[in-house]
């Protein structure tokens, strides 16, 4: 085990893209059966499919993040790295901690995430197709700026322009199929 | 009568809400019986135990009592099994944020029903609700397929057709185990398949092939095809060798590992496998990842077993610190032929601590098997 554990060697040049977060860290570490699988979607979160997280991270904005010098700041990271991150509740009213909730996460993939997000999230820009060919998901959350504009490359459509609403409430964002 | 206790079960369910499940127990082989399917009915184990199985269960047991289905207080006709699983445990986790949860595990019921060579067989219960699909999602059949056994060889020849978890590895019962949890047998992975097993006293194959569920949204999203051979050198050493592959639309993965058993006392098993997988991930990224499980097993007394196992995943071997290892304590008492409580321990440490937060948790479990 020891000589096994000894393996790597190579500065972290892995892909940052949502395929490869995915597929080797999401789904793995938080799409497990009873989490944030297909199955069981908890609280609405899926990240065992590519598809799956790039709706979760459009309709709560798991990549949003106030201080653009900072991908640290994106609720995503915050769930990976801190003690009850946001003091949400769970259907039965626990609050709800850090994530994954079954075995910590490895810093070189949170490292990762970090690094994927501050690049513009690749790959997680909203897809008309994952909606069917429709209107993408008129509930993704959008950044605002303080004039309420949108300010969205975080979570710019792909292919499609944007049709965003920044009213300080509910700041939701569709991208219109081609 | 049974109205009621179909009640009580189904109220039962529905408060655990569950998160997780169990199999056999691979640690009773070589010191009970050569095979899985010397104590089970199912041949790949697990599930509901055969007359072998029952006798195991009461002589291990502190204070015995009658091992079958609900004490005998009912009888099937020969042609029926039934049987249940029923789990939950409460306890400490640190993730590493500290607390203490209780965690629901299994409400499963079984029944096998056999017609001469042929077996159906449903394992169904309940299952963690679907996010705002909750009402359709409570229950569910996690295995449901028929079996056509006959005679071979001095061997017996199985093929199934339906929902069952592809055959591949040694099939520890806890899920948390590395190899089951990054092995390719995860929590809930039972999916639509055939396999043909051949099990004889010196060997066993078996061989699967299997779709993603089309029917429900699945833990599993892969197509693929498992084996896994074991050979049985002398009565207290094993060896296997276990292949799979895989493919969804977001990557394919190819698994391929070697199992080994070997019983150095009459009350001590050791067993491990390890496996190296390649991902290759639709868009970029080919990871080869190791996973690798060693437990060790000893029969304290007839009712208390005490496993230590030792886990490795390297979940991309090129690049440093991404590897995790545990070491887990689990203590299993045996205290009637269907109640059994177990204390499980698990330290897990990624990159030898410096490439993350250190994990743990400590559960007290309970079982009771219908």
């Amino acid at each position: 085990m020891v000589a096994l554990a000894a393996c790597g060697t190579t500065e972290d040049d892995r892909p940052a893209t949502l395929r490869y977060v995915t597929e080797s860290i999401l789904a793995p570490s938080c799409g497990e059966a009873q989490c944030h699988s297909t199955f069981k979607q908890s609280l609405g979160d899926v990240f065992d499919t590519v598809v799956g997280a790039r709706q979760s991270l459009h309709r709560n904005g798991l990549a949003l993040y106030s201080d653009r010098t900072n991908a640290a700041d994106a609720e995503l990271i915050h769930w990976v790295t801190d003690d009850k991150p946001f003091n949400r509740t769970d259907p039965q009213g626990n609050i709800i901690g850090r994530m994954p909730w079954d075995a910590p996460l490895p810093n070189a993939d949170i490292d990762l995430m970090k690094k994927w997000i501050a690049a513009g999230v690749p790959g997680a820009q909203c897809v008309p197709e994952d909606y069917g060919g429709q209107d993408c998901n008129l509930n993704a959350v959008v950044e605002c700026d303080s004039e309420g504009n949108y300010g969205a490359t975080v979570m710019a459509c792909s292919g499609a322009t944007p049709t965003c609403v920044c009213d300080g409430s509910s700041n939701t964002c569709g991208c219109k199929a081609q | 009568m049974k109205t009621l206790l179909f009640a009580i079960i189904a109220v039962i369910g529905v408060s655990l809400g569950i998160g997780g499940t169990a199999h056999a127990y691979p640690q009773f082989q070589m010191s009970r019986d050569q095979t899985c399917w010397g104590c089970h009915v199912s041949p790949s184990g697990g599930g509901i135990l055969n007359e072998n199985g029952l006798n195991v269960a009461e002589s291990i047991s502190q204070f015995g009592t009658s091992p079958e289905f609900l004490n005998k207080l009912i009888t099937t006709p020969d042609w029926l099994a039934l049987g249940g699983d029923f789990r939950g445990a409460y306890g400490y986790l640190q993730t590493p944020e500290k607390s203490l949860d209780p965690i629901p595990m299994q409400a499963e019921l079984y029944a096998n029903a056999r017609f001469k060579d042929f077996t159906l067989h449903v394992t169904a219960g309940a299952r963690p609700p679907e996010y705002r699909n909750e009402s359709a999602t409570y229950f569910w059949s996690r295995e449901h397929y028929l079996q056509w056994q006959t005679a071979a060889a001095d061997g017996e020849l199985f093929v199934r057709v339906g929902r069952f978890m592809p055959i591949f590895g040694l099939r520890f019962a806890e899920h948390p185990d590395y190899t089951r949890r990054y092995g390719g047998t995860a929590l809930y992975t039972d999916t639509y398949g055939v396999a043909v097993e051949y099990v004889r006293d010196k060997y066993e194959v078996h061989v699967t092939g299997f779709i993603k569920d089309p029917i429900i949204d699945p833990v599993a999203h892969d197509n693929g095809g498992a084996a896994y051979a074991e050979y049985r050198v002398t009565d207290k050493l094993a060896i296997g060798a276990e292949g799979m592959f895989t493919k969804s639309d977001d990557d394919q993965k190819i698994r391929g590992g070697l199992t080994a058993k070997v019983l150095v006392a009459p009350t001590v098993l050791i067993q491990g496998e390890g496996q190296f997988v390649n991902q290759q991930i639709v868009g970029g990224g080919a990871p080869n990842q190791l996973v690798a499980y060693i437990l060790g097993s000893w029969f304290v007394t007839d009712p208390v077993m005490v496993d230590v196992g030792l886990g490795h995943f390297d979940e991309n071997i090129r690049i440093k610190n991404l590897d995790r290892d545990c070491v887990d304590l689990n203590i299993h008492w045996f205290t009637t032929s269907h109640i059994e409580l177990i204390v499980t321990n698990r330290l897990e440490v990624i990159g030898q601590t410096k490439g993350g937060p250190t994990g743990a948790y400590s559960l007290l479990q309970l079982h009771y098997r219908l």
